[in-house]
């Protein structure tokens, strides 16, 4: 009864946040970032309708806006004097290049809910450098964040059945996602949140007295796969939807690279998986069911769009039937030298009917091939090179890998060049 | 009394320089050294001219090496050298001459060096799952080689540092 009672809750307070976020829209009123919000038609069905979220792709017709009547609803929202030149993600009335970078956590696996006995405290447990990230980010030229939340299971805010299933969340785990939104819009950034990770199927270990599950149980096992959706994804989706600045929230992004977590045959056309070593793997059908499911469970309960990391352009197809309202692809030295991207188009690769984002990429530049006519390119000349591609955004990789510094010049410089169409 | 000799490096150093020596034959024959053809890369053109060379650091070599490795070490260089050349245009070479170096020196000089040189390889091949795996396990052996940067700029992995604050 409670859960049902929270859940109509969460709808009736999406629909009046859709609703006052058109309006917002058609009236013009706020500076941008108060008027977005989820980009859906009529606003009394959060997280329907993925087209209404997102721009054509393909890199057709520069210069439309690229996005496909955003905000829909008749023309509510005012004129997009900002749209990039090209294509992009519309968000409420917004169509922006989705330019940003992974943060890609503070505390690898323990931003959100902390690990407790590894003396991490969670987001809302101690805010100050997680807004201060933001706000360096920001200066760079940031607007969008991709960060992880659970790239292993190491938190102690998710409860667990004896059966190796998850009962639910602790409310400081929704308190720090709450939290998370509540620093993105103080420092003017959207974020886009990466439940899991191909990290995740490690087999299930003990990391310095922390048990840490395996993912794979979860993902094959319906039981269990339901458990985790409704009693973790779940609930963190109606935190979002609670929270003032649920707006803030563009996107969730399911899983980073999940192709190196499965094996055998693409039921998409694309090739084999690649079985990379030391993980439990799973089959495309297996991950496919599991990343549908939850997909379909966060955006009904969060309105934000769904997006899945993917490795790169070689599986192209492989996240093309879930319902997914943009799709992303990653770039290392290994695509450059295999898939370059004159070559390795969206339009060769037919992905052409939803957006696509470059979610990573190095912040330090590629490096270059001469034997096969690639030259080096910085983060901002790559960023350009995408945009004239047709792409839809570009994350570096990122802000805080104390292995790789982070480089804001660069990102700066290409946020500079492009102005307000690269900034929600 | 005369010490005893020190069998292992001076066996090990015989070997090196025997796959050496098949392996330059290999070269000016044209062939791979017997290896299979490389796997075609999807929608690459084929190799014509080496990959640009990344500057290579080399580690200095322990002021404190005792006289009677030298000719083990010495094999080693002699065969990193060879990695080094057959990386970009005879990958499936570079890949047999890691195995056999790795075997002979499983601890070398160049350890992290080879590892990259074998990640190279493999992406030329277009085996990145198997270049992932290794890229995996050079963060956890090597973590302060001077190639991690270069590994993750190649296959994308990055270290995940987990555990209590240090």
């Amino acid at each position: 009864m409670r859960s049902n009672r929270v859940f109509r809750w969460t709808r009736l307070s999406l629909a009046v946040f859709l609703l006052s976020s058109l309006a917002a829209c058609a009236s013009g009123e706020g500076d941008g970032a108060a008027a977005s919000g989820p980009g859906t038609g009529s606003g009394t069905s959060p997280g329907t309708g993925s087209g209404t979220s997102s721009g054509t792709g393909g890199g057709t017709d520069p210069g439309t806006g690229g996005g496909t009547d955003p905000g829909t609803g008749g023309g509510t929202c005012a004129a997009d004097m900002c749209a990039v030149g090209g294509n992009g993600i519309t968000w409420g009335c917004e169509t922006r290049f989705m330019y940003g970078a992974n943060y890609a956590w503070r505390s690898f696996g323990a931003d959100f809910g902390g690990v407790a006995s590894w003396g991490y405290p969670g987001i809302a447990g101690n805010p100050g450098p997680f807004s201060d990230s933001m706000r360096q980010m920001k200066a760079a030229g940031v607007s969008v964040i991709r960060w992880w939340m659970f790239p292993r299971f190491l938190t102690d805010t998710i409860r667990w059945d004896s059966d190796g299933g998850p009962s639910g969340i602790a409310p400081s785990l929704a308190a720090d996602v709450q939290k998370a939104l509540e620093l993105a819009a103080a420092n003017g950034v959207y974020l886009m949140l990466t439940p899991f990770s191909f990290d995740n199927f490690r087999p299930t270990t003990t990391e310095y007295g922390v048990y840490s599950r395996s993912l794979r149980p979860m993902v094959v096992d319906a039981g269990l796969r339901s458990k985790l959706i409704q009693n973790v994804l779940g609930p963190i989706a109606d935190a979002i939807a609670q929270s003032p600045h649920r707006d803030r929230l563009i996107a969730w992004d399911l899983i980073n690279e999940p192709e190196w977590a499965m094996t055998g045959p693409s039921l998409t056309g694309d090739p084999d998986f690649p079985a990379q070593g030391g993980l439990d793997l799973v089959t495309h059908a297996q991950m496919e069911t599991f990343l549908k499911e939850a997909g379909d469970v966060l955006r009904s309960r969060s309105g934000s769009l769904v997006s899945v990391g993917g490795s790169a352009i070689k599986w192209a197809k492989a996240w093309s039937r879930i319902g997914l309202d943009f799709y992303q692809f990653h770039y290392y030295d290994w695509v450059y030298e295999n898939f370059p991207y004159n070559t390795a188009t969206l339009a060769a690769y037919g992905v052409t009917d939803k957006p696509v984002v470059m979610g990573e990429f190095p912040s330090a530049g590629l490096s270059a091939f001469p034997s096969k006519g690639l030259p080096s390119r910085s983060a901002a000349q790559l960023s350009q090179d995408l945009l004239q591609a047709g792409y839809a955004g570009t994350l570096s990789w990122a802000f805080n890998d104390g292995s790789f510094p982070f480089d804001a010049a660069s990102t700066k410089q290409f946020a500079d060049a492009r102005g307000c169409g690269v900034a929600f | 009394m005369r010490p005893p000799l020190p069998w292992r490096p001076i066996l090990a150093a015989i070997a090196a320089l025997s796959i050496v020596a098949a392996v330059a034959v290999a070269s000016i024959d044209g062939t791979d050294g017997g290896a299979s053809a490389p796997a075609p890369v999807a929608t690459a053109p084929a190799a014509s001219a080496p990959r640009e060379v990344v500057p290579v650091p080399v580690p200095a070599a322990s002021p404190a090496a005792p006289a009677p490795a030298a000719p083990a070490a010495d094999a080693e260089d002699a065969l990193t050298a060879q990695l080094r050349a057959t990386v970009d245009e005879q990958p499936q070479v570079a890949l047999t001459i890691a195995d056999q170096v790795d075997a002979a020196f499983p601890s070398g000089r160049y350890a992290d060096e080879r590892a990259w040189l074998r990640m190279r390889a493999l992406v030329h091949l277009g085996d990145i799952g198997k270049a992932r795996t290794i890229a995996g396990e050079f963060f956890e052996r090597h973590p302060q080689s001077p190639y991690g940067p270069q590994v993750w700029r190649l296959t994308g992995m990055s270290p995940r540092r987990i555990g209590p604050p240090s």
